[in-house]
């Protein structure tokens, strides 16, 4: 065996020689009972999962925040360039147009698309004549028939007086034209409200029902949808406000329209809002929530190790929960239709309650000591922790172990359903422990003692959560949020604590978010 | 980078047939240290259970740099010790009276004893004196780091030492040179 000393005295270095080759082979039971003490395999990786899961998440967010702002990018982009790399998909706006002559043929009609599943409520196929067949054409292609009958397929016809729509000549759109030309003829209120309620359904995601795919610039969509139609229309303002009721009538969710729907050629905006977090709740030991391993005390090699400590003894329940309460400040931001990140600066107290025994007023100084190198006696202050007073072990007294936090948590939020009033969150907190007190539990003496010098105080946690938004265009809401502190409050050479706790909260914005 | 390297990065993996091979690989070496400190061979193997288990789970510390028999025969000696100062049976001969340095006999034998017998010889020892005379002379610790281990000063581990030393050193000459074997009686 290496690593011995050798002794230059005889006696001691034969006697060393003869007996550090001692082998004695153990029964054959002792492999399974070792095992039966070493966490089962599985567990572990299930362990992992848990802990994998939150990180898997936060990517996947990540991800889909980024994909998005690529989108919003591609926004940006010329009709032109957008154009051409859009997969194929169907157009189904019908725009048609009888004899006018006949008031029936004339009756204009809002029919749901019948192919468009969940999304019919908010999508429309807008027709002049309620007669005529839907007629689905290429991408980018709107069918209109035209008081003279014939229907033309391509690039949708501008036509700014009644001449020009009998001529239905292939022309390209160009959006500012039609903008230009419809408000110098002072339609632009009419063609704005159309345009704004066609943008909300555009940006509502019901894109593919009108032949647009997301990548394509809302406003320059909306001149292409709305040129035919207005053309159609113009000369008729009467027919317009019948064409516009039910478009008008749809509910417009004002977390649905996008931030730069003023400014089409401006960057998506998004704002920070602020507000204060507060809550209650109950807080419990649960140390070993992530891990298969039994709960014990860690004093290692020194200490006598895997002893486990009276309080994990089968049967026992020392731990009740105690109470946990937060409050701070937060900021949230929104970045995307349903997609929401916050932060903050949050206080927290966590407290559970545990049996012990008495309380020993002492002044002999104990000391607990760990080590870096099992077995090596490990003298570094870092290492060392001395107490006096202590309790011993027990259940005559109630302790309540307390701890105060300054969290610095960052947490997603997804808004869930149609009008977003729900939403599932998920995040974690960087914590500092501004103070402590909590029992520890020394191996080695059998007793119990509180040290400053036994915890850590940097905290890493993982938090998630649903919560209600009564106005889902703010961010107030109320709210249930689940924590568990990662690493230990204790330190790891000594013992492992770790507390789950539930809180009941409620955020408050100060300010209101200017979208 | 030792020749168990590869074993203990599996080890760390939790995976059990690894495991059971690190245990196959040290535990009749790791007995032969545990029963030197122990009375009997179940003693000895609880403490090789406990050592083994601190072992696996302490097993991240270890530096590769290091022999692992080495390191993992310190953490059976110190689980020795904890399991001797809080058995009952043991706790009896663990009293060690703070007393003033202690000359060491001069007497030098030779050792022509077995392995077995030797060892039988120090296990008859009580067994603060079983540990102190293991720790310094099988396992190289001085009487510094023995005082610092069992909580108590260097003279008091010189003077036990000394002691333990002299009982072994009579009952070797008793048993091995002609005279009738001893039996040490508690």
């Amino acid at each position: 065996m290496n690593g011995l000393r050798m002794h230059n005295n005889e006696f001691e270095r034969r006697v060393q020689q003869k007996t550090e080759g001692l082998k004695i082979i153990p029964s054959e039971g002792l492999w399974d009972k070792i095992e039966g003490q070493l966490p089962p395999e599985k567990k572990r990786r299930r362990a992992l999962l848990w802990l994998l899961m939150p990180l898997l998440l936060v990517a996947i967010i990540t991800a889909t925040w980024l994909l998005g702002g690529e989108n919003d990018k591609a926004l940006q982009k010329p009709i032109a360039q957008t154009g051409q790399q859009r997969s194929a998909s169907t157009e189904n706006l019908s725009v048609s147009q009888g004899n006018q002559t006949s008031p029936k043929e004339n009756t204009l009609s809002l029919a749901p698309n019948p192919t468009s599943g969940q999304q019919q409520s908010t999508r429309a196929i807008i027709g002049l004549d309620s007669s005529a067949k839907q007629q689905p054409v290429a991408k980018q292609n709107i069918a209109v028939q035209l008081k003279t009958g014939q229907s033309v397929r391509g690039k949708a016809p501008i036509a700014d007086n009644a001449n020009k729509r009998t001529a239905a000549t292939q022309t390209d759109i160009d959006s500012q034209t039609v903008i230009a030309q419809q408000q110098k003829k002072g339609n632009g209120s009419l063609f704005a409200s159309y345009a704004k309620a066609m943008r909300v359904s555009i940006t509502a995601g019901q894109t593919d029902t009108i032949g647009l795919v997301p990548s394509l610039d809302a406003d320059v969509a909306m001149a292409k949808l709305a040129a035919p139609l207005f053309a159609t229309i113009a000369t008729k303002p009467a027919m317009a406000d019948e064409l516009l009721r039910p478009i008008r009538q749809v509910p417009i969710n004002p977390l649905t329209i996008p931030s730069n729907a003023a400014s089409p050629a401006g960057k998506a905006k998004s704002h920070w809002e602020f507000g204060l977090t507060f809550g209650a709740g109950l807080g419990i030991r649960a140390d070993n929530l992530l891990s298969s391993q039994k709960n014990e005390n860690n004093m290692a090699a020194l200490g006598g190790g895997s002893v486990t400590p009276p309080f994990y003894a089968s049967g026992s329940k020392p731990f009740k929960p105690g109470i946990v309460c937060q409050i701070g400040l937060y900021s949230q931001k929104h970045m995307g239709q349903r997609w929401h990140v916050q932060t903050g600066l949050s206080y927290s107290y966590l407290s559970n309650k545990q049996t012990v025994g008495s309380y020993v007023r002492d002044t002999v100084q104990r000391l607990v000591a760990g080590f870096t190198y099992p077995g090596s006696l490990n003298t570094s202050a870092n290492n060392i922790i001395g107490y006096s007073n202590y309790y011993r072990s027990g259940d005559s007294t109630v302790y309540t172990n307390r701890i105060h936090l300054l969290q610095l948590p960052i947490e997603l939020q997804y808004r869930l359903g149609k009008q977003q009033k729900w939403g599932l969150q998920t995040g974690v907190a960087l914590a500092y422990m501004v103070q402590g007190k909590m029992l520890v539990y020394d191996q080695a003496n059998r007793q119990y003692f509180s040290s400053p010098k036994a915890y850590n105080r940097m905290q890493l946690s993982l938090q998630m959560g649903a919560a209600f938004y009564p106005k889902p265009q703010s961010s107030l809401a109320i709210g249930i949020r689940l924590n568990y502190n990662v690493n230990s409050f204790v330190k790891l050479w000594i013992e492992e604590q770790r507390i789950l706790s539930g809180l009941l909260y409620c955020n408050m914005p100060l300010k209101k978010n200017k979208r | 980078m030792t020749e168990h390297t590869q074993l203990v990065k599996s080890c760390l993996q939790n995976d059990r047939a690894s495991q059971k091979e690190l245990y196959r690989c040290f535990a009749d070496t790791m007995l032969g240290v545990c029963y030197r400190y122990t009375k009997s061979q179940a003693d000895a193997e609880d403490i090789l259970q406990e050592g083994f288990v601190k072992v696996f789970k302490n097993l991240h510390q270890y530096r590769s740099e290091g022999e692992l028999g080495a390191w993992i025969r310190r953490i059976m000696v110190t689980t020795a010790l904890n399991y001797l100062k809080r058995n009952v049976r043991y706790q009896g001969q663990m009293a060690f009276d703070e007393v003033s340095l202690h000359p060491v006999a001069d007497d030098d034998p030779r050792v022509d004893l077995e392995t077995k017998e030797l060892v039988g010889l120090i296990r008859q020892l009580p067994a603060g004196y079983q540990m102190i005379f293991n720790l310094h002379v099988v396992e190289g610790y001085t009487h510094v780091e023995i005082g610092q281990l069992l909580g108590i000063s260097e003279g008091t581990s010189r003077s036990q030492y000394a002691r333990a030393r002299a009982l072994l050193i009579t009952w070797i000459k008793k048993n091995y040179s002609g005279h009738e074997r001893i039996t040490y009686a508690q």
